[in-house]
């Protein structure tokens, strides 16, 4: 079956670019160290801010805390699976590597996912998994437990919003130079969704929301967690997932077409 | 000889064509520095948004009113934007060592370090007009930015941010001369990203930061680059206090310098040895 052979092979994948990695010992926990102090730096914002005032636009601390967290496991696992996307630009389309995938009996989307992996996304899902335990175990928030068995999905559902974002800008190297500059500023949005919204004018809002829908990867999912958004927001957020990953994936077939008719 | 005469350029004349150089380079990659640029004022818009948010219910916040803290935050992150993504020290030193180019910087007949500084503010010029472009609309736009106390402020302010770009100069010189060590520079560079957000202050006014974490920033060159620029232009450090922060500035400036000029001898000791 075909969904069985692309995870062996993803698999596979997985444990030789961590074993490349890490033959770079120093590289690697450079790298992760790094990470983790960004991380910390987050939550050492949270802690100023909450210094000073009791609630961020109707949340508490710990409410914010747990969003942080949920955010951070979201975007790790974007980062450790899927960091692929951001050489499509540059590495495959500019230098050509494209064509060598082409000539794989894979598909080169999950060709280019697999082949880059960055370890640092680990130290981000370890961060915000503790995080959350640490936020749940405090006792501070009321929300029925059961709910946390969404998690999983939500974060799924968040790494998944990131990939279709991130491939709906990469795609537009197919027809223009230079998209890294926009990926990063696009992906920089994702600083909005770390706090809460109703803290931001309404524009931002609805940029965030339903233009870049980076609200869906962190406080939407958390909001209905904590009970303070309805089921309707609850169920938009793997909709909006799996839209943003068809829509994206359409796009990138497109650009390949193109790609492909122009000669390669 | 008109031609023998340049060719025995002296001191700093031999220095401005890297200044030059890289100023044409970043002129040619504009879009690349305003994307950056951009994802930088998310930032800052995020921060904005925040303290907003948190003045609703608190007058003053550690001695900073609403005014002070937005005047705080848009001269601090203006300093931190000067830096930015495409002054990269560390970078081209890291290329150079690993590339092996670094062996046509010995045959060169200018001092390695001070060249990457040349090229430093080079690349630096564009970007200090974007954020004087910037200060300025900001200035317009939000009327609690307020501008320096007086003449003599912002003459000590652009002083202050002048031996600042310098500590972060030499910072990034011995940062790039301490890869060797690594592969990859994408790890470190991410670490000095994150301390100097941290201690310098970039983020938030030193004093809200727990107490043990001011005590290290006062102990590390980091404050120095911003919070000291930005709190003499607020004019909190007058007279005695402002003069022994400049002070303080220029020591650390040259303790950079001679660690960076001891790193560079270690470094082209070993590529020497190692056959180039």
């Amino acid at each position: 079956m075909a969904v069985k052979k692309y995870l062996s092979i993803w698999g596979l994948f997985i444990s030789r670019n961590l074993q490349s990695k890490m033959a770079y010992r120093l590289d690697f926990i450079v790298g992760i160290v790094a990470n983790t102090l960004m991380q910390c730096i987050g939550f050492l914002a949270i802690w100023v801010i909450f210094n000073q005032v009791e609630d961020l636009a109707g949340w508490s601390y710990h409410e914010v805390l747990l969003m942080y967290g949920v955010a951070s496991i979201s975007s790790g696992l974007s980062e450790f699976f899927l960091d692929g996307v951001w050489s499509i630009g540059n590495q495959f389309i500019r230098k050509g590597e494209l064509d060598r995938l082409l000539t794989r009996p894979m598909n080169p989307l999950i060709s280019i996912l697999i082949s880059k992996m960055e370890p640092h996304g680990l130290g981000q899902i370890l961060f915000g998994v503790v995080l959350v335990i640490k936020v749940v175990l405090s006792g501070t928030l009321s929300f029925p437990a059961v709910r946390l068995c969404v998690l999983p999905l939500v974060v799924l559902c968040g790494a998944i919003i990131y990939l279709s974002i991130n491939l709906t800008v990469a795609s537009f190297g197919f027809f223009a130079t230079k998209v890294m500059g926009m990926q990063v500023l696009v992906h920089h949005m994702n600083s909005f969704s770390k706090y809460p919204l109703p803290l931001y004018h309404k524009l931002i809002r609805i940029l965030i929301s339903w233009v870049i829908p980076f609200a869906f990867t962190s406080y939407y999912p958390t909001a209905w967690i904590l009970q303070k958004k309805g089921w309707i927001i609850g169920c938009l957020c793997p909709a909006v997932a799996v839209i943003l990953l068809f829509l994206s994936y359409q796009f990138w077939k497109w650009g390949l077409r193109h790609y492909q008719s122009a000669g390669g | 000889m008109k031609g023998l005469r340049c060719s025995r350029l002296k001191g700093i004349k031999r220095y401005t064509g890297y200044v030059h150089l890289l100023l044409m380079d970043s002129l040619a990659f504009k879009t690349n520095l305003l994307s950056t640029f951009l994802a930088s004022i998310i930032e800052f818009i995020v921060m904005l948004c925040i303290w907003i948010s948190v003045f609703h219910s608190k007058s003053t916040i550690e001695g900073f009113s609403f005014p002070e803290m937005i005047t705080y935050l848009c001269v601090a992150q203006g300093i931190t934007a000067i830096y930015g993504w495409s002054n990269s020290i560390e970078g081209w030193v890291y290329e150079r060592i690993h590339e092996g180019n670094i062996v046509f910087d010995l045959l060169k007949p200018v001092r390695f370090n001070f060249a990457r500084i040349a090229e430093g503010i080079g690349s630096s010029i564009l970007q200090i007009s974007f954020v004087m472009i910037l200060m300025t609309v900001l200035m317009i736009l939000i009327p609690e930015f307020k501008g320096p106390r007086s003449l003599s402020c912002l003459a000590c302010f652009i002083l202050s941010v002048g031996i600042g770009y310098f500590i972060m100069s030499f910072i990034s010189l011995i940062i790039g001369l301490s890869s060797f060590f690594l592969m990859s520079y994408w790890g470190i560079y991410y670490l000095k990203k994150a301390i100097i957000d941290l201690f310098s202050g970039s983020l938030a006014p030193l004093a809200l930061l727990p107490g043990w974490m001011q005590s290290i920033s006062a102990v590390l060159p980091f404050s120095k680059i911003v919070y000291t620029p930005v709190m003499i232009y607020m004019g909190r450090l007058s007279g005695q206090a402002l003069v022994q922060a400049i002070f303080v500035q220029l020591l650390w400036c040259l303790v950079l310098f001679l660690m960076s000029e001891a790193l560079y001898r270690i470094a082209i000791r070993k590529v020497t040895i190692n056959g180039g």
